[in-house]
């Protein structure tokens, strides 16, 4: 059986394993059900939503999803 | 006729309620909503936080707070001044606008902040062309510094945030209103409006609270006594009460008493 490649990205906190060449927009439709204001970094760099559907991940990318919150 | 009251002007905004609410700590998103309605609050503070992997619905704030509402983001949870300026642009991004509130603070004890992460944060940001107001401890120097760095308020601690301890720095505080011409906006430990009216007497422009809002037993109540509160601290402070005396001045006429020692008894 031909094993299935992988790629290791990590999200927040969390390193995961997924399938090779996710965009943004996968990301983002996989784990945050509801994205109006949700903020998106890779590697430091602020992601703009328009580009969310043409920015693919690579090996080691580190992912921030953002959101708001109540705050003082 | 109580007369109406001069607006807060900052960066171009016209603001008539100076007690302005944090929206951390509520029981719920329509508490806290209903306080923001009640009061008509019109400056509000949100954070930025990530997504909870494991229950990564997001809380949607905004959708609570009406659009008239000015968001000043906080960047809390900055240790440094690198990481506020993280944040500020990531608010930016988020369409929350420019105004920001630097938060850094590296104890987790007492949550003070550290006036001198403060000041390079709020250096980076007004250069930047963002609308800033340090959260800061009461030293003259360093809210002289962030005043002439571009600071549209200075935000000096009442207290402990959280602590409901009051005005506990007001002797700072009033030694910065009587040296800086930047608006003063007292944040943090004001627990009662009569705290928060206080701070405005003494020459505060606008006071910030969270916790004790959040944390009442009625938070649109207390809300609008607060806005009341600040109203009526402001509105002392420009009718210029008396000092205080030290003997009795005696408030009836001293001439035409009725009873005096050469009457017959």
């Amino acid at each position: 059986m031909v094993p299935v490649p992988f790629m290791t990205i990590q999200i927040n906190d969390q390193i995961l394993e997924l399938e090779t060449a996710p965009n943004v927009q996968t990301i983002v439709d996989r784990y945050v059900p509801s994205s109006r204001h949700l903020i998106v970094e890779v590697n430091g760099a602020i992601i703009r939503r328009e580009n969310w559907p043409q920015w693919v991940l690579r090996e080691r990318d580190r992912v921030e999803l953002i959101q708001l919150v109540g705050g003082g | 006729m109580i007369p109406e009251l001069p607006a807060l002007i900052i960066a171009g905004r016209e603001i008539r309620n100076r007690f302005f609410l944090g929206t951390g700590k509520f029981q719920s998103k329509e508490t806290m909503r209903e306080a923001i309605h009640a009061a008509r609050i019109e400056v509000v503070t949100v954070a930025l936080r990530r997504i909870d992997l494991h229950s990564p619905t997001p809380e949607n704030i905004i959708d609570y707070i009406p659009d008239n509402v000015i968001l000043m983001t906080n960047t809390s949870g900055a240790r440094t001044a690198a990481e506020a300026v993280r944040l500020a642009r990531l608010g930016r991004e988020a369409g929350l606008g420019d105004w920001i509130k630097i938060e850094v603070i590296n104890d987790s004890r007492y949550l003070l902040p550290d006036n001198l992460e403060t000041l390079k944060a709020t250096e980076q940001l007004a250069a930047e062309g963002f609308v800033v107001f340090p959260y800061m401890y009461p030293d003259l120097y360093f809210a002289r510094a962030m005043a002439q760095a571009g600071a549209a308020a200075v935000m000096p601690l009442g207290s402990l945030i959280g602590s409901h301890q009051g005005l506990k720095t007001r002797e700072f505080i009033r030694i910065m209103i009587s040296e800086i011409a930047t608006p003063i906006i007292v944040d943090a430990g004001i627990g009662t409006p009569s705290q928060a009216l206080e701070a405005m007497e003494i020459g505060a422009a606008a006071v910030l609270a969270n916790t004790a809002v959040a944390e009442a037993g009625d938070p649109p109540g207390l809300a609008v006594a607060f806005s009341q509160a600040v109203a009526a601290g402001l509105l002392t402070r420009l009718s210029t009460p008396p000092p205080p005396r030290d003997a009795a001045s005696p408030s009836s006429p001293l001439t035409g008493f009725l009873f005096s020692p050469h009457d017959p008894g």
